[in-house]
């Protein structure tokens, strides 16, 4: 077993940020390289967050990948119109920066992307604007009315946030047109294997993926519980 | 720098062992690789909150790596840890786990605190080849001669030396009998790396690293030796940090 916590600058953000990765061991057998789950904690997390909340060393050792753990605070991990580029971070600048400094395989087929609550919507839009990320995805507990719903007028501090991420125009085409999570559903294409549980309205989702012809995936009504995630997880693996 | 903080199962302590591993902004890898040893009964983190060495590491585009040896004592413990063949461990494994760390001897280069000192001089004396350079700071380095005076009661340590080391019979002739590897080295003419040994001035150190240095030069071992103001504290040996590692990576005259 290996844990590391990292703290560093890495490109697009160049802002000290934490990542805590779990390992199988130390080194991979051979001088091969690790799989890897990327996993996307809920809103304002740390990174050790969910490592705090569920053994993923033993789900590392288990399933043979190592566990990768970003933060991503309060930015849905999109890049924000007032913030930082989180969403480059996570799909460019950290993959890159941590696959040649630690034996993490860049392969396809060899990586995972999970997310739960705010995590679960950014490995949601994820999976549909960049679906070469990862062999898998997993959406669990994540809000999908984001940007179609009333939620976003629900208090004065909410809809500072969400100017802050998605900036003033919440209504506007451009933005519904990149990162409403209806209008991505609709429009997927080549995702080989989506788990979607729990969250608003999951079930609409899953009905607009079923329409593409090539993405397979399963949908649960249930499961935005982090236990649960890491038991799908396993059991896709198996 | 980039910081890693990492914790693993070790084979050789049957538990586990943590090590920091700093990466510089500045440079292109493979990076330069300072091997960091702290203090005895302390951790990685000792060297790096009390001094700037990473802020000189760094300038000099080299990366850190700090092993936190068990009591810090460097030795395979008579009662306790294995802690010289962890941080052998360490120093065979984390080039492998981070791939930007360079393993060539013209990029390798020791830094020990106090009895870090005498890890590093040991290091050094049994892998002449994997080192550039080598440097301590009002270290033991030559732990079977502090053993000795530590039985005769001239010596300030206490019971836990005894536990680490045994006596400085049963030290005398192992892998950690640095003045007389450091011998064999020179008849067997291999190239030891660049040595420097430094200390304060109203150090409990210096008159062990004055005898070091008396050896040393007989030996016609070429050698870096400084005094700076001050006793066996972190302020001392700070401001000495940049020119020994100058001195340590000069192009060879």
């Amino acid at each position: 077993m290996a844990m590391i916590q990292f703290r560093g600058s890495v490109p697009p953000l160049n802002n000290a940020k934490r990542v805590t990765i779990a390992m199988p061991d130390l080194l991979p057998a051979d001088g091969r390289l690790w799989r890897v789950l990327w996993l996307l904690g809920d809103e304002g997390e740390m990174s050790d967050a969910l490592s705090r909340k569920l053994d993923t060393e033993a789900l590392s050792r288990r399933t043979g990948c190592a566990v990768v753990m970003p933060e991503g605070l309060h930015s849905d991990y999109e890049n924000m119109q007032r913030g930082l580029r989180w969403y480059d971070y996570i799909t460019g600048g950290l993959p890159r920066y941590l696959r040649d400094i630690l034996p993490l395989s860049s392969a396809r087929e060899d990586n995972f992307l999970f997310g739960i609550g705010m995590g679960g919507l950014g490995a949601f839009r994820i999976a549909m604007r960049d679906p070469g990320f990862a062999a898998a995805y997993g959406c669990f507990g994540a809000d999908f009315d984001v940007l179609s719903g009333d939620e976003k007028h629900s208090s004065p501090e909410y809809l500072h946030r969400m100017r802050t991420i998605y900036g003033d125009d919440l209504e506007s085409e451009e933005l519904l047109e990149r990162a409403d999570p209806y209008r991505l559903a609709a429009a997927a294409s080549d995702i080989p294997g989506m788990l979607i549980a729990g969250g608003s309205s999951a079930g609409k989702i899953a009905e607009l993926l079923g329409r593409s012809g090539d993405v397979s995936y399963v949908y649960s009504p249930d499961g935005s519980s982090p236990v649960t995630v890491l038991g799908m997880f396993e059991k896709m693996m198996r | 720098m980039s910081f890693f903080k990492v914790q693993f199962r070790s084979d050789v302590l049957s538990g586990e062992g943590e090590f920091g591993v700093f990466l510089p902004r500045n440079a292109q890898p493979p990076y330069k690789v300072l091997w960091l040893l702290h203090g005895a009964f302390g951790d990685f983190t000792e060297s790096i909150q009390y001094t700037s060495v990473l802020m000189y590491a760094e300038r000099r585009g080299m990366a850190v790596v700090a092993p936190s040896s068990y009591m810090g004592v460097y030795t395979d413990m008579v009662y306790g840890e294995k802690g010289y063949s962890f941080v052998k461990e360490v120093l065979e494994k984390a080039p492998k786990l981070f791939r930007c760390l360079s393993e060539k001897r013209e990029d390798s280069y020791l830094m020990g605190i106090s009895m870090g000192g005498h890890g590093t001089f040991k290091l050094a004396a049994e892998m002449p080849e994997r080192f550039r350079g080598a440097c301590g700071f009002s270290s033991p380095v030559d732990m079977v001669y502090t053993m000795s005076i530590l039985e005769k009661g001239e010596h300030f340590g206490g019971h836990e030396l005894f536990d680490a080391f045994g006596s400085s019979a049963a030290y005398s002739g192992t892998v950690g009998d640095v003045i007389s590897n450091l011998k064999r080295d020179l008849r067997e003419g291999r190239q030891l790396p660049r040595l420097a040994l430094c200390w304060g001035d109203s150090d409990h150190a210096a008159p062990e690293d004055e005898r070091v240095k008396e050896i040393l030069d007989q030996l016609g071992v070429k050698f870096y030796s400084r005094v700076g103001p001050g006793g066996h504290e972190f302020d001392t040996w700070d401001p000495m940090m940049q020119e020994v590692l100058d001195y340590l990576m000069k192009e060879e005259d």
